[in-house]
This record gives structure tokens, C-alpha cells and sequence, in this order.
């Protein structure tokens, strides 16, 4: 049995964190898995998605990314089969199944799931019974259902709390009951509507690490909206960006950041935090701390003239706490080791809190 | 005391079971026309907007109506349905076709509050309309579903006392014939103090039930 520990670790190391490289394994010549063509939805007369076409190699993440209000929700339910377009038509494998009715709809949407922001988990039911939902609705038999949800609950590492009501679980931990839910009926698709922008940074990472590991697995093509460039950093192969119900740009995520064209690209790029500390080469990355009189000196202009040591600003942020400022910066310093080691102590002795390691700075977009 | 004790257990015994019936019989009227006004809502799984209106005028013209108006109306129905319009089980027609626009109105709105994206993610799946109602909406809904019945029980109650004074039978019969007639102030005080006992206890029960499947989530 899969056990979602080692592989989900051994998919995400074999992925440059920067930069994610392509599904090798899939020709990019195949036909694709998903493809929107000239969607357009308008409510209350107000266009909300406007010639939106879009297509997705199979066994690809393609994410959408925008600011609230850009659409991008919009046009995922319209793709997920939860939405109506005004007009165009979205097809799974080449075949249409926008504007499908009755049994056909039934039968389109369950080659499709959908994992939303807020979970959308069934309180009247425990883990297994949210699993097996989909199934009992597809008429599979009851030992089957059994089994296959035992095997999903096992690939999202809930196997041990299959039977508790899903109230109880870590924000997390909803998130994997959802997506062993919309993974039950074994679609080709999965759509994941802001999956993330309800967890924390480090769960964040998890759950798409192990949507990383089942696309490998499952053979699974995803389309994954978010307003994380975070979350289109680690996860996804291709991006669209959209803005004002329109997708202003779409390419490979490698071309979106070393070349956005638009100015919402370049927005979003820009507004990137810096890489990790252990990413970077030199370990000398800083995070200092000012608080009430530090916050108002010019101490690092009178650093670089005492010490000869050069300073290079990742980051900063100023607050104003109870009418006293407080700052924060993340900067790396250039220069002798002894150097460095006096100005760092100046620096404390400053009242500046200096710590040297900055971990975890990726995922507070 | 003794007399008191035995004056009241038969009228009490009528009512309770005055209470029940009429709210079986509610919720098997009016569940399904709140569950349809749900599906029908503008937004809803099935929209249909005219017929939406259609039933939404119906319901609150029934709803409009002053009980005892409605109880002398429909005679002719009890007659029909129990065979007599006097007694316990002809004041159970009445009582139900009062109270069953208002239990389409409590599920209506116990389950307008479920939280949209959980309906989201039951279409997503693939199902029928009708699995979606009868395997995630109404046990989605039940916390609701339940202190509505409870509201209606106790509604019901307060209706049979009424429906009793006009030839219902049960506790409002006698607080009417003794208290009123006689001026048994005594009569009149325990068979109030029977229905304040029945009500609070429809109103614990409920709450107890809600709590006890709230705490199993």
C-alpha cells in the first residue's frame, strides 16, 4: 500500500523549487485533456469572464492567477461544470460538455472533481462517508465503495481517521478528505478552486506537494486557480493570468517569471517574496528587527560608512504599533566574516533584534 | 385533588395525542413543499421562478389565515376525511393544514442556511438531484430541521388548545368548559399549567435533540 510520506517527499525534491520543470513523461503534442474555448459569463448584466479560451496538457497543472474579482473563480466553476457560460464551450478530451442536461451533465461532471478554499465537506458525514458520496451516487456497489475509500483516504494519509465526522479535523486534513472526495470516481481532471488560500504556509506546501504526487500517480491534469504566486511557484507547469475577466497572458510558469509581459504579470512577479535562506548561496541572509527609537535612525547608512561591510535589502516592512513603529528587514550582507560579525553585534547593540537564519519566508503572499 | 388529577388525564392524553398526529401529519403536507420551494428558489438546483411565486403566494395566504376561521372551513374536509366534524381526531385535519405551511417555510429556510459551497461540492460529484436532497441537504440541514419540528410541536399545542374550545376536545376543551363556564378557577389553572409543562417539555426535548447531534459532528 502507498503510504503518503516518502513518495510525496521524493516528488517534491525531484522538482526544482524555483522553477517547475514540465511533466517530462507527457508528449506535448497530445490533444488537450481540458480546453476552454471563448468562455464568457456575465451576472446582472456585469461581464464577469469575457472570451476566456484556455487549453491544458494532459498531465499538466495549469494554475490561473489574478487578484480577487479577476474572474478566475468564475471561469474555473464554468470549466468544473458548477456554472452555465453565457456562451463558448468547455471540453474534456475533445468532447464538448458545456450546456450538457440530465444524465449527460451527470455523467460530464463525474470526470471532473472539484476541491474548494473552504473545504465544502459534509458535516453530516465522517471521513469515509465524504469519500464515499460520489460512489454511492454513481450506483457502485457497497464492498467496492468500501474498498475504494479506504485505498483514498490511505493516498491522502488519513487512512487511521477514516471514521471520525469530519468537524474534527485540522484545516489541513479537511483539505485531504476533500481531495480524496474528488478524486473517488477516478477523474481525469481535478479543479482546485483557491485549495490553499485557507491553510497556513506549511500546510499550504503539503497539500500541494501531495496534489503534486497524485497528478504523478494518477495521471491527473489539473487547473488550479489561485491568487498565490506562491502556489503557481511550486505547483503548477503553465499559468494564465487574468485580469478584469480576461486572460491577459498564458505561457509556461519558467516564461511567466523570468518574462511577464503584461503589467498584471509583472505585478504579481514583483510582488514575489525572495527565495528561501537555504536556497540562496550564501548563508548570510538576516532578518532584523526594529522596534520604537531603531525604527526612526538611519542605522543602516551609518552601518555601511562604520563598518566595511556592504548591505543588500531582500525585503522590508514597516508597522505602526500603538503609535510607536516597528520594522522589519530581510538583507544579506556582503564582506569580511570578522566584519560582519562586528556589525552584526553594533547592530544589537543598536537595540536591534538580529536573527540569522530566515526560514519559512516564501508563503506569506 | 383527586377529582382534579382525574379530570385532567383524559383531556391531557387527547391533546398529546392531538399534538402528534397534526405534526406527523404536517410534516408528511409540508416537508416536500419546502423541500420543492428550496430546489425551485431563484439559484436553487431546479430554478423556477414563476412557479416559485405561484406556490410562495399560496403559502403565505394559508399561513395569513386565523386559525379558527380555517378550523370552521374546513368542518367539511373532517367530515369527509374522520367522518365527523366534532372531536379529537376531526380537530387533527384542521390543525395539520394549518401547521403545514409553516413546516414548509422551517425546512425552506433550514436548509436556504446550509452553506452553498456544501451544495457546490455535492453537484460536483456527480449526483441526482434527488440523492443530493435525501443523502446531504436534509442530514446537512437536521440541526435546523429539528429545532424547527420542536417550534412546530409547540405551535401545534397552543393551536389544539384553540381548536379544542370549538369542539377539539382535549386541554383547551376543558379550561374552556370548567373554567370559563363553571368558573373552576382551579380546573382552568391546572390545565394551563399541563400545557405550560407540555410546552416546555416539546422546547427541552428539542433542544436537547439539537445538542445531542450537533455534539456528534
Amino acid at each position: 500500500m502507498f503510504h503518503a510520506g516518502r513518495p510525496l517527499e521524493a516528488a517534491s525534491s525531484a522538482r526544482s523549487p524555483f522553477y517547475p520543470v514540465p511533466n517530462a513523461s507527457v508528449p506535448s503534442h497530445d490533444e488537450p485533456r481540458l480546453e476552454l474555448r471563448s468562455l464568457f459569463k456575465s451576472f446582472g448584466g456585469k461581464p464577469v469572464v469575457e472570451d476566456a479560451s484556455l487549453s491544458v496538457r494532459p498531465g499538466s497543472i495549469h494554475g490561473i492567477i489574478g487578484r480577487s474579482g479577476a474572474g478566475k473563480s468564475t471561469l474555473l466553476r464554468m470549466a468544473a461544470l458548477l456554472e452555465t457560460p453565457d456562451s463558448g464551450v468547455a471540453l474534456y478530451g475533445g468532447t464538448p460538455v458545456s450546456g450538457l442536461a440530465g444524465r449527460d451533465r451527470l455523467l460530464a461532471r463525474r470526470r471532473a472533481g472539484v476541491v474548494f478554499q473552504s473545504f465544502n465537506l459534509f458535516a453530516s458525514r465522517t471521513a469515509a462517508g465524504n469519500v464515499a458520496f460520489p460512489l454511492e451516487s454513481a450506483g457502485v456497489p457497497k464492498a467496492a465503495v468500501r474498498e475504494r475509500v479506504a485505498m483514498l483516504l490511505d493516498l491522502v494519509g488519513l487512512a487511521d481517521k477514516a471514521d471520525r465526522p469530519v468537524g474534527r479535523f485540522s484545516g489541513g486534513e479537511k483539505q485531504r478528505v476533500a481531495i480524496a472526495r474528488a478524486l473517488v470516481n477516478r477523474p481525469e481532471i481535478l479543479f482546485c478552486d483557491e485549495a490553499t488560500s485557507a491553510l497556513d504556509p506549511e500546510t499550504t506546501r503539503s497539500v500541494l506537494d501531495l496534489i503534486l504526487s497524485l497528478r504523478d500517480r494518477l495521471g491527473l491534469t489539473v487547473l488550479m486557480v489561485t491568487h498565490q504566486m506562491e502556489v503557481v511557484r511550486r505547483a503548477c507547469d503553465d499559468v494564465a493570468v487574468m485580469e478584469a475577466g480576461r486572460i491577459v497572458e498564458t505561457g509556461t510558469v519558467e516564461s511567466l517569471f523570468s518574462s511577464p509581459r503584461t503589467r498584471s504579470a509583472k505585478r504579481l512577479v514583483a510582488g514575489l517574496l525572495p527565495l528561501e535562506a537555504e536556497e540562496l548561496e550564501d548563508g548570510a541572509v538576516c532578518r532584523l528587527r526594529f522596534s520604537g527609537a531603531s525604527a526612526s535612525q538611519p542605522v543602516l547608512s551609518r552601518l555601511s560608512r562604520e563598518f566595511p561591510v556592504e548591505v543588500n535589502i531582500l525585503r522590508g516592512t514597516i508597522h505602526k504599533v500603538g503609535g510607536s513603529r516597528s520594522g522589519e528587514l530581510v538583507v544579506t550582507f556582503q564582506g569580511d566574516d570578522p566584519a560582519i560579525k562586528a556589525a552584526k553585534s553594533w547592530l544589537t547593540a543598536q537595540g536591534i533584534v538580529v536573527e540569522s537564519t530566515v526560514v519559512g519566508e516564501t508563503d506569506h503572499a | 385533588m383527586l377529582e382534579l388529577l382525574d379530570l385532567l388525564i383524559r383531556p391531557t392524553l387527547e391533546t398529546v395525542a392531538m399534538v402528534a398526529a397534526s405534526t406527523l401529519a404536517a410534516v408528511l403536507l409540508g416537508a416536500p413543499v419546502g423541500l420543492f420551494l428550496y430546489l425551485i428558489a431563484p439559484g436553487g438546483l431546479s430554478e423556477r421562478p414563476a412557479l416559485r411565486r405561484v406556490l410562495d403566494r399560496a403559502i403565505n395566504a394559508l399561513r395569513s389565515f386565523p386559525f379558527i376561521i380555517l378550523m370552521i372551513m374546513l368542518f367539511p374536509l373532517s367530515r369527509i376525511l374522520i367522518g365527523t366534524s366534532i372531536g379529537t381526531a376531526a380537530a387533527i385535519v384542521p390543525l395539520a393544514i394549518a401547521a403545514a405551511p409553516f413546516v414548509a417555510r422551517l425546512v425552506e429556510s433550514a436548509l436556504s442556511e446550509l452553506d452553498r459551497g456544501v451544495v457546490d461540492a455535492a453537484v460536483a460529484s456527480g449526483a441526482t438531484k434527488a440523492r443530493i436532497a435525501l443523502a446531504i441537504l436534509l442530514p446537512e440541514a437536521l440541526p435546523s430541521l429539528v429545532s424547527g419540528l420542536s417550534l412546530t410541536v409547540i405551535n401545534l399545542i397552543g393551536y389544539s388548545a384553540m381548536a379544542g374550545a370549538i369542539g377539539g376536545g382535549g386541554l383547551g376543551d376543558l379550561a374552556v368548559r370548567f373554567g370559563y363556564h363553571r368558573f373552576r378557577l382551579d380546573v382552568m389553572t391546572a390545565a394551563v399549567l399541563v400545557i405550560l409543562v407540555l410546552v416546555e417539555g416539546a422546547q427541552a426535548a428539542g433542544n436537547a435533540a439539537v445538542r445531542r447531534i450537533k455534539s456528534m459532528r
